[in-house]
């Protein structure tokens, strides 16, 4: 992020919303809302003097809510721009900030600023969010059951308890751990899909993380399948079974609390041996299915890209071309088209940017003639081609169906549609098909 | 439940065999039943063992824990079914007394004597739109000690206490819940069609159902498997919800007592009915509604349905049940006339020893018929 940041051809607007998407490949008119921040980018050094003095507190988002921050803070310690922000809801308005800072950085009277930026291509990378759990498996009900992320924030050198796991109740180191995999994913109430192995490896990597920290860990996955497909994954998985790592084959039944202890008492067929057991666990992990971002459905709309069935963008071809969508000059990258892993989502972010970059230097975009033609003495401006298109290229002009060559991919809806027949595709016309279908059969 | 509106054969097909409904199961605590192994062989292409099929009590939780939906009590209901059309017979508990009878009833060649039951202060009429179905009450008086039919009894007296004189149907026979669950789906069609085409014949707008099973077979099952109907069916306890809110219903009496209400399978997890007894109990002056550990969606059932599985495994669950409903109550409230014959037989066999159950058991309609002092 810093290299972006310094790179002196990378513009980079951080805290923008993305508003709307006009034009084609080599012509894209994006607006976009840079928000306010409060504090100007260039003066602010980063120093958290302001912080120090703030005093109201708010949940930390980065550590998931289990730390805290000030209404002004910095989001995280690599955050790029290394500047603060002012929290617009939190903030009491005290000013108290605005005495310390010694370069004059804080600025109440920012405004939204709306900006057009005439690109080529655009890079979709808006990423993934986790499955919010509340009210399965007793998380948000019972204190010691938490998710993956929030173990991972314990884990976390800089989280917010400098690295000790710690469980929520009493602040104590747990010495039993159960993990429960498939939160949120493979089932038919909310999520069918899986999230590609990812959260098999994230429960995996926390158990041996877990083992190192706490020697006499007693760790126990209780998993449908471990998906460990992937250059040394399996080997990990191996390794992390060396480890001492318990992996129990079977979904959870039950989960109680001792109301005392505040354990947890888990209830569990193992299915390998047919038995059922009791698990008894001093912290729950629950291992929450990766789902799409909720921006997924608003970029979705305002760059007109399909989504998949299971909410994620979509990509040109699955298989063959998973980095390009059906609007040329778009590209997907990380885990917007799908669950992935941090290798995989590099891989994508290359793809995309080699992708991006070929149009960008050839400075030519080849387009097929395959494309869609209206006859202007047919045409009754109904609008119907309109509505159907799936890449937006047909608008009216003079009350009649006009088709952008560079948008339109010859699909064929439009002709399809068209009530008087005024639409048709230029290799594909109905008496050069009528042509195939009378030789075809004249041979017999 | 169920999306994708396929078949429990099909279903099972979606099973990951993540063993949820074995954890989940009051039998796979205590036997080495397992509905996982059931789908399983299945799948296998195993021949089901039908000493399995007999044991379950298709109470569904199972089901309402598994990710894919399997419909695993319907699933044994068809394989049950299969067995009967294979020419095999499932054991039945009471000698099978009460399918026989329903069998009977199918084909017409007897019939249950409704006139005796009901005494001349309970007001009917032969022309009202709504009808009280009041199932196989009066089967149950002869074979059991209780006296089943004050349920009835109970439920037309709350009637009239609302001004509403019910029809009652004497030609009514049973519903065939306890055979369509045992598999006998050819004698349930015929059961389903002589009700619906004499509760259609009779006028009858709203069909108010007190036993649970008949409100499950209405419901769900009589427009699957027979054919639909033009009339409204509900329970009675959400009909007494209904009244409650319109505030025709008020009970004027205190009644001092720690009472826990017992979610039948059938009207809790099946047709989703939680809140409408329990809100006409709470509105009882000086009742404490406490709930057990395992109550609403997790509530654990008596043991046995459809009279196929009495035996000391289902006696073990309604030790069990009773135990907890003993540690927060002195009385257990149920809705379903199954779970009384079934929790009373319990308690009847440990009267006289030291083991014995203090808390009292009583139906529903009975004890609301109580509270206002009807009887």
């Amino acid at each position: 992020m810093l290299e972006v940041a310094e790179h002196p051809l990378i513009e980079l607007i951080t805290n923008a919303d993305l508003l709307d998407v006009l034009g084609y490949i080599g012509n894209f008119d994006v607006t976009i809302r840079k928000n306010p921040r409060f504090v100007d980018e260039s003066k602010c050094t980063g120093c958290e003097a302001c912080v120090h003095v703030c005093p109201v507190y708010a949940p930390n988002k980065f550590d998931v809510g289990l730390g805290y921050r000030k209404a002004i803070y910095r989001p995280f310690d690599q955050a790029v721009p290394n500047a603060v922000l002012i929290d617009p809801e939190k903030c009491i308005e005290c000013h108290l900030c605005v005495r310390e800072c010694e370069p004059k950085a804080i600025t109440f009277d920012q405004k939204p600023e709306i900006r057009t930026l005439n690109v080529g291509t655009i890079i979709v990378a808006s990423g993934f969010q986790t499955y919010n759990p509340i009210g399965e498996f007793g998380y948000g009900k019972f204190a010691n059951v938490i998710t993956q992320v929030e173990l991972e924030r314990l884990l976390a050198p800089n989280g917010p308890t400098t690295g000790e796991v710690i469980r929520p109740s009493d602040h104590t180191e747990p010495k039993k751990i159960v993990m429960i995999q498939c939160v949120g994913s493979r089932n038919l109430q909310n999520n069918l899909h899986c999230s590609g192995g990812v959260c098999c490896m994230v429960a995996i990597k926390n158990a041996t993380l877990l083992k190192q920290h706490i020697e006499y860990a007693d760790i126990t996955i209780c998993f449908m399948d471990i998906r460990a497909a992937g250059k040394g994954y399996e080997e990990y998985f191996l390794q992390s079974r060396k480890n001492g790592i318990k992996y129990l084959r079977g979904n959870i039944a039950n989960i109680k609390e001792d109301p005392e202890t505040k354990d947890l008492i888990i209830r569990v067929e193992d299915t390998l041996s047919q038995d059922i057991i009791d698990l008894q666990a001093n912290l729950v992990v629950l291992s929450t299915a990766m789902e799409p971002a909720s921006s997924t459905e608003e970029i979705s709309k305002i760059l007109r890209l399909e989504k998949s069935a299971d909410g994620f963008l979509k990509e040109f071809h699955a298989r063959l071309d998973p980095i390009n969508t059906k609007i040329p000059g778009i590209y997907l990258a990380g885990a917007v088209q799908g669950p992935k892993s941090i290798a995989e989502s590099v891989a994508a972010g290359k793809a995309a940017a080699s992708s991006a970059a070929i149009p960008m230097i050839k400075k030519v975009h080849e387009i097929i003639k395959l494309e869609a033609i209206i006859d202007p003495e047919r045409c009754s401006g109904c609008g119907l081609c309109i509505n159907i298109c799936p890449y937006q290229a047909i608008s009216l002009e003079d009350n009649i169906a006009k088709i952008d060559t560079i948008l339109c991919r010859g699909c064929g809806m439009c002709a399809a549609i068209c009530p008087s027949h005024a639409a048709t595709l230029r290799a594909y016309r109905d008496t050069m098909l009528e042509n195939y279908i009378d030789a075809l059969l004249s041979e017999f | 439940m169920n999306v994708l509106k396929l078949s429990p054969e099909e279903l099972i097909k979606y099973c990951y065999q993540c063993g949820r409904c074995t954890g989940i199961c009051p039998l796979g605590e205590i036997s080495f039943y397992s509905p996982r192994i059931l789908i399983h062989n299945a799948l296998m292409g195993k021949p089901v063992d039908p000493q399995r099929l007999a044991q379950c009590s298709t109470c569904d939780l199972c089901s309402s824990k598994c990710p894919m939906d399997v419909m695993i009590s319907e699933f044994v209901r068809e394989e049950r079914h299969k067995l009967r059309q294979s020419g095999m017979i499932l054991e039945e508990a009471h000698f099978g007394i009460f399918s026989t009878l329903a069998r009977l009833m199918a084909k017409k060649t007897w019939k249950a004597n409704l006139n005796d039951y009901f005494p001349k202060e309970i007001q009917f009429s032969d022309t009202s739109e709504i009808l009280i179905f009041t199932g196989c009450m009066s089967l149950f008086e002869t074979y059991f000690e209780y006296k089943y039919t004050n349920i009835a009894k109970s439920a037309v007296k709350i009637l009239n206490h609302l001004k509403i004189k019910p029809q009652i149907l004497k030609e009514q026979v049973c519903c065939g819940h306890d055979l369509f669950w045992g598999g006998d789906y050819e004698n349930f069609r015929l059961l389903g069609e002589q009700n619906i085409e004499l509760i259609e014949r009779n006028g009858v707008e709203l069909v108010i159902t007190i036993c649970p099973e008949c409100y499950r077979t209405f419901k769900l099952d009589y427009p699957r498997y027979v054919r639909n109907y033009n009339f409204k069916v509900i329970s009675f306890s959400e009909f007494l919800d209904l009244e409650l809110k319109e505030g025709t219903l008020i009970f004027p009496y205190e009644i001092p007592r720690t009472i826990t209400y017992q979610d039948p399978c059938r009207l809790g997890r099946q047709l989703g009915v939680y809140d409408a007894p329990r809100n006409v109990l709470k509105a009882i002056p000086g009742i404490k509604l406490k709930e057990m550990e395992r109550s609403r969606e997790d509530a654990i059932c008596c043991g046995v349905s459809a009279w196929m599985n009495c035996n000391l495994y289902s006696k073990a669950i309604r030790m069990d049940r009773l135990l907890e409903a003993q540690q927060i109550a002195d009385t257990l409230i149920t809705n379903c006339p199954h779970c009384l014959i079934h929790f009373n037989c319990l308690k009847n066999e440990y009267a006289e020893t030291e083991k014995k159950y203090t808390l009292e058991i009583l139906d529903f309609k009975e004890f609301i018929a109580k509270a206002l002092l009807l009887g």
